[in-house]
């Protein structure tokens, strides 16, 4: 009740006095210090260097589980039925928790730094803040594939001189693709829902590599086992110096959006509001871009990847689980 | 004590008591889930996910494939283990202590960097064995098929299947081969005709073993199986709880329930062609001097083969991990990799707090956790062989129930039940959660030989007024001591690279190092994996090294084993 | 200090069905002195052994040491006493000779059981490893012995808590022949001088009647006779046991009449003079046994039962021939024991005698 209390204040104050609160205040500093600490259940990786400011800034440790999406839900949801709650802030795709925010488990939370975000990342009800696309893009191996091979649109990918070297997530099976799959379709990159449908074929027939997730993507191209793959652009900048550029394709580049919200019934509270802050800052989202490449949605802020500033970054809509499974199910009848 | 004693049915009771506290919880758990409607472990009755899964077309693909894939590796595993732990112990074939190492060596590689190792050796594109074959104009292998993942995973699981045989062997009398010899019969007759089958109790132990763990095996159908095609049903499960971000682990225990029915099968055909231990017994106390045979001509011959096949098997991705551990990123090794060598994986490794104390966790469990165990499973193992009631049976099945289900789902099941206690969120719900699952690596080795432990040692002992437990501690320890240090050697070394419990179940302060090596997985960072990989290889073999020295001391008295 | 075993049955059960190993076995082992379970494997004496010792507890009936109940399966009030407070002592047919231990902790072992003190220990193991002639090999790893020595220490380590009651199970079958045969003596003059409760199984019938002052003799897990050795060679009342025994040739016959002390029997190789029997009427028809050994042949020997016959094999035993002699019209075989001096070969004719009580009758 407190904590619900405290969020309305925080709101209230918000809205009254939207200026005063670029900074968080003095009073949330300092509970949050005498709560010495925040857990920090999150999907997102490499993050370390933004908790050891956090720490190095407020002097409160912020402790944090890897949640891989597959553990998620099941682990905040039992939680919260057996009232053993111990993540007190949450990152992870946006359905998910949106998923979390329906089962009554998120605690509103608008921060003050979610200024600097653009209004569509806001969530009307206050629970979650998107701060991020995790985009995808055709990444290549630029030692390997001379520049004049280097796709300039998605459709290039279906050239048979790709057959046996793309490498990608398992489209019946990985979440992301088959959104990014099927977002392709629904923003009308290819002008119709034929060229979709002969962008798929086409991709399918060249017998790409396939793996259970974008972790292991970068690895065959960087070594040459493939030559090109649907990768993330953030690799480029995690695995440096490995050989791997991005195909400035004339399509927007697309993504799942990425969120954070605090926990109803977090074991601490105010540190979790103090984090959520600092999660939002310039600050944090710079280190982010910086040493995770992260495509972040703060204004100004954007990866050290060449060419990425220019780039039109969408976010994908989400999608239901049903209907990831209908598409799973569709595009694994033509890909395997 | 076969009946009528009372202290043996109460004992059977306690050990069931405590077996099933352990490994009942989880899967029972599960079970619930896979009836219930929603996502949590309790809900409303429902078939519909039984009815969605086991409705679905590829499903007889699928599992047509699991069954080539657990049987195939089965057999590979425990036939290179037959065959080296005999060269190993009862010839006087060269090298023996590396070809004692090597089996166990390929154990504490964290499965999934071992599968990555050798998609990089034998990718069909540019795996480097493949290059060189092609050089030789000999083709090329695609590890990326059921047949390259039947051979991984065998490789893989080869260690257990070594371990099990080992302590029976180790216990063999060689008289019963010199007496097949004498009757004229070669030395290979008598190896099909006298040596296996006086090695079917673990035999048959470790091609269980195997075969259940490899039907809930993820990493190398997962690196192998997925570019290939070929799907398992631990794929298949995977496919059912990733393609959603609400993963539905009620449906993923549903197909997890069939491979605990299979798994029960398995146990009970193993204690039914086993009935007639007593046929097998060979420790029996007159002329107990296991010796060693000689190879002849072919000592030094067989000696460089079976090095060299050790090396190009388990050796070689060991040092695919090293090269990746001090290259920036992954590329075929040449001038371009030696000129970028790097510490940085390393420095980053050493230096990482989180990485300190997920070492320092790691230790922590692999040495509580297998002792733990092991004194469990070497009263539980005694019971299951000894005392041949219903109650010893029920006891048998509910040290594999954990282990049965695969891992991709076992840990939720763990989480769902520690989540309702204090114990979540500390090293102990890892603790348990560990010897829960990981039981049989114990047991099956220690039943296999308990089985050959002939009963009137035992029997002489109790008319020479020793209580059971003096027995137990003056008699049967020392003598199943190479019995007990396998199953301790398992188990440390399964501790020290476990997963499926572990990414569950780990919590700020209570990370182990298999956890950090799946973090760095996922980030497509190998070159810290390979860093992580060596050190547990490293902490492994210290460890096991450590076991030896112990038990040396302990059994300075006893009879000569290596 | 006896053992009283009454109306004890035991049936083993598996998956081929039920065996039973005991059919209700009574039987009173004499105080200090030495008692003999002889017959062929499978006939129970093993299983008996073990339930006496507790490492096998029957179905039913009740078994006493003296007046100590250590076993009743009879209703309500079920007893069971576990080996190790039996306080007995048993050689094992394998010798179950601890491998991991030396010969001094094997022998040390059942006083440490008992908590007996350090110095108590170390001078009963040596006089008991005296006893059994292996002073100096206390140090000696156990399975760097011979089979003989192994055998002795399993001896000292039953004795060495000096327990009323020693049971052994067939402990020689595993020793050489002539091991066996000292061991044989050693072991019988060692019993007579302990004057202990001694219960031994074997199938061997020359150690039963050497060892033992009374011979059990089993089959099928029933007890079919049992007297002192004496008794048993020469007045069995069972063909089984006869035949156990060994060395016998059975001829089957009708009583002729009586002639004085003895019986005139009609068999296949003639009239004989047997053992008197008045309490078989003629005409009725009895089994005449002979043991070969009331065989003599050549001039001398008694006068009556002469008969001719010709060998038809030979077996040099050192000490003696055995022989096969073809005797009579029906060709009837009779195996005969002639002196190893003799000159015989095989198809030469001889003539036979045998002694008119050694003609034995059962009906």
């Amino acid at each position: 009740m407190l904590r619900r209390l405290l969020a309305v204040g925080v709101l209230v104050a918000l809205l009254a006095a939207a200026p005063v609160w670029a900074q968080s205040s003095e009073g949330l500093v300092s509970r949050a210090q005498a709560e010495g600490q925040v857990e920090f259940y999150a999907n997102i990786t490499a993050i370390e260097p933004i908790l050891e400011a956090f720490k190095a800034k407020y002097g409160v440790d912020a402790l944090y589980t890897r949640m891989s999406t597959t553990n998620f839900a099941p682990t905040v949801l039992t939680e919260h039925q057996t009232g053993r709650v111990r993540g007190s802030v949450l990152q992870g795709p946006v359905p998910l928790l949106k998923i979390l925010k329906d089962a009554g488990v998120l605690e509103p939370y608008r921060s003050p730094a979610a200024a600097a975000y653009p209004e569509w990342s806001q969530d009307p009800d206050g629970y979650i803040q998107v701060f991020g696309i995790e985009y995808v893009a055709i990444i290549y191996n630029k030692n390997l594939v001379a520049p004049e091979d280097v796709p300039t649109s998605h459709m290039d990918l279906t050239d048979p001189k790709w057959r046996g070297r793309i490498v990608m997530p398992d489209p019946s099976g990985h979440a992301t693709t088959v959104q990014w799959l099927v977002g392709l379709k629904e923003h009308n990159v290819f002008g119709s829902e034929e060229a979709w449908w002969s962008f798929v074929r086409g991709l399918a027939a060249n017998q790409p590599i396939f793996v259970a997730s974008f972790g292991p993507t970068p690895g065959p191209i960087a070594s040459g086992e493939a030559l090109i793959g649907i990768s993330m652009p953030k690799y480029i900048v995690t695995l440096a110096p490995a050989p791997l550029d991005w195909a400035r394709v004339k399509e927007p580049m697309f993504g799942t959006t990425r969120g954070i919200a605090i926990a109803a019934g977090a074991p601490h509270p105010h540190a979790a509001a103090l984090f959520v802050d600092y999660w939002l800052s310039r600050e944090a989202q710079e280190i982010l871009a910086s040493e995770v490449g992260e495509y972040v949605l703060h204004e100004g802020v954007y990866p050290p990847i060449d060419g990425i500033d220019q780039a039109q970054v969408l976010p994908l809509r989400d999608m239901t689980d049903e209907e990831l499974e209908y598409w799973a199910q569709e595009l694994g009848r033509i890909f395997r | 004590m076969r009946s009528g004693n009372w202290r043996t049915s109460v004992s059977v009771g306690v050990l069931i008591l405590i077996v099933g506290g352990l490994t009942l919880g989880p899967a029972l758990m599960l079970l619930v889930g896979s009836f219930s409607q929603g996502l949590g472990a309790v809900g409303a009755f429902t078939l519909d996910k039984y009815a969605r899964v086991y409705g679905d077309p590829r499903l007889t693909q699928v599992l047509s494939n699991t069954a080539i894939f657990a049987l195939g590796s089965a057999i590979l595993a425990t036939g290179l283990a037959l065959t080296l732990a005999y060269l190993n112990f009862r010839t006087d074939i060269p090298f023996r202590s590396i070809l004692h190492m090597l089996p166990i060596v390929s154990m504490m590689i964290p499965h999934l960097a071992f599968a990555a190792s050798w998609a990089l050796l034998l990718n069909p594109n540019n795996g480097m064995l493949n290059l060189l074959l092609r050089q030789l104009g000999l083709g090329s292998i695609n590890v990326y098929s059921l047949p390259g993942m039947v051979f991984i995973e065998g490789l893989l699981d080869l260690p257990v299947a070594y371990l099990v045989i080992v302590a029976a062997m180790a216990s063999f009398d060689v008289s019963l081969e010199e007496a097949s010899w004498v009757s004229g019969r070669s030395r290979s007759a008598t190896w099909w005709r006298i040596v296996l089958p006086m090695l079917r109790p673990a035999i048959l132990a470790a091609i269980t073993l195997v075969m259940i763990r490899s039907l809930s095996a993820f990493a190398v159908p997962s690196v192998l199986g997925l570019p290939g095609r070929v799907e398992v049903l631990t794929t298949f499960i995977y496919r059912l709880i990733s393609v959603g971000f609400v993963p539905d682990y009620g449906r993923a225990a549903a197909v997890g329930i069939s491979v605990l029915g299979v798994a029960i099968v398995l146990v009970y055909l193993y204690r039914y062609l086993t009935a007639r231990s007593e046929q097998f017994v060979t420790i029996s106390g007159k002329g107990y001097r296991p010796t060693v045979t000689s190879l002849g001509r072919w000592r030094w011959p067989l000696g460089f083969v079976v090095l060299l096949l050790g090396i190009v098997l388990i050796a070689l991705p060991v040092l695919v991990l090293a090269y990746t551990s001090f290259i920036p990123y992954i590329m075929v090794p040449g001038a371009e990799a030696f000129r970028q060598l790097t510490l940085r994986h390393w420095e980053h490794v050493l230096s990482d707090p989180l990485s300190l104390r997920a070492l320092r966790n790691s230790v922590l469990l692999a040495l509580g956790g297998a002792t733990a165990g092991i004194v469990l499973s070497t009263f539980a193992s005694y019971v299951i062989v000894r005392v041949r009631t219903r109650g010893s049976a029920v006891l048998e099945t509910l040290t594999f129930l954990s282990y049965s289900f695969p891992g991709l789902i076992i840990g939720v099941g763990f989480m769902w039940l520690f989540a309702r206690t204090d114990l979540y969120g500390t090293l102990w719900s890892l603790l348990i959660g560990y010897v829960a699952t990981y039981l049989p690596y114990a047991i099956r080795p220690l039943t296999s030989t308990f089985i050959q432990l002939s009963k009137d040692l035992e029997d002489a002992s109790a008319v020479s007024g020793a209580s059971w437990l003096r027995t137990f501690r003056r008699v049967v320890l020392p003598l199943t001591l190479p019995g007990i240090l396998s199953g301790w050697t398992l188990m440390v070394v399964m501790f020290v690279r476990e997963l499926d419990v572990s990414t569950v179940l780990a919590r700020p302060g209570t990370e182990v190092l298999s956890v950090q090596v799946f973090r760095a997985v996922s980030d497509a960072l190998w070159g810290r994996v390979a860093a992580l990989g060596i050190i547990m290889i490293a902490i492994s073999t210290t460890l096991v090294l450590l076991g030896n020295l112990v038990a040396a001391r302990f059994n300075r008295l006893g009879p000569a084993r290596r | 200090m006896d053992i009283r075993i009454r109306s004890v049955r035991k049936t083993f059960r598996s998956a081929d069905g039920e065996v039973a190993a005991l059919r209700d076995v009574n039987l009173t082992v004499p105080a200090n002195r030495v008692t003999t379970l002889l017959g062929p494997s499978g006939c129970g004496k093993t299983t008996l052994l073990r339930c006496i010792a507790g490492l096998e507890t029957p179905d039913s009936g009740e078994i006493a040491f003296g007046d100590r109940v250590v076993w009743s399966g009879n209703g309500a009030a079920r007893t069971f006493v576990p080996p190790d407070q039996r306080g007995i002592g048993m050689v094992f047919q394998t010798y179950a000779i601890w491998p991991h231990m030396t010969v001094f902790e094997n022998v040390a072992y059942p006083l440490e059981a008992r908590r007996v003190p350090r110095e108590e220990i170390q001078r009963r193991v040596l006089r008991a490893l005296e006893f059994v002639q292996l002073k100096g090999f206390e140090r000696r790893p156990a399975t760097a012995l011979s089979g003989g020595q192994q055998q002795r220490v399993a001896l000292a380590r039953a004795l060495v808590s000096e327990p009323k009651i020693i049971l052994f199970d067939e402990p020689l079958s595993n020793l050489d022949a002539k091991l066996r045969e000292e061991t044989r003596r050693d072991l019988r003059q060692l019993l007579t001088q302990l004057g202990l409760t001694a219960l031994y199984v074997t199938h061997d019938r020359h150690e039963a009647l050497a060892l033992s002052d009374l011979v059990v003799v089993m089959e099928d897990g029933a007890i079919v006779e049992s007297g002192s050795p004496k008794d048993i060679y020469f007045r069995p009342k069972s063909r089984f046991v006869v035949e156990f025994l060994g060395g016998t040739n059975f001829l089957e016959g009708t009583v002729a009449g009586h002639e004085g002390a003895w019986t005139r029997v009609r068999t296949p190789v003639g009239e004989l003079k047997c053992e008197g029997r008045t309490d078989l009427a003629a005409g009725q028809a009895v089994t005449v046994y002979v043991r070969n050994d009331a065989i003599s042949a050549g001039a001398g020997g008694p006068q009556a039962n002469r008969l001719r016959g010709r060998v038809r094999s030979l077996l040099f035993l050192g000490e003696h021939y055995d022989a096969e002699v073809v005797v009579g019209p029906t060709e009837t075989i009779l195996t005969v024991r002639l002196s190893a001096g003799a000159d015989v070969h095989e198809g030469q004719e001889l003539e036979l005698a045998i002694e008119p009580a050694g003609c034995r009758l059962l009906e």
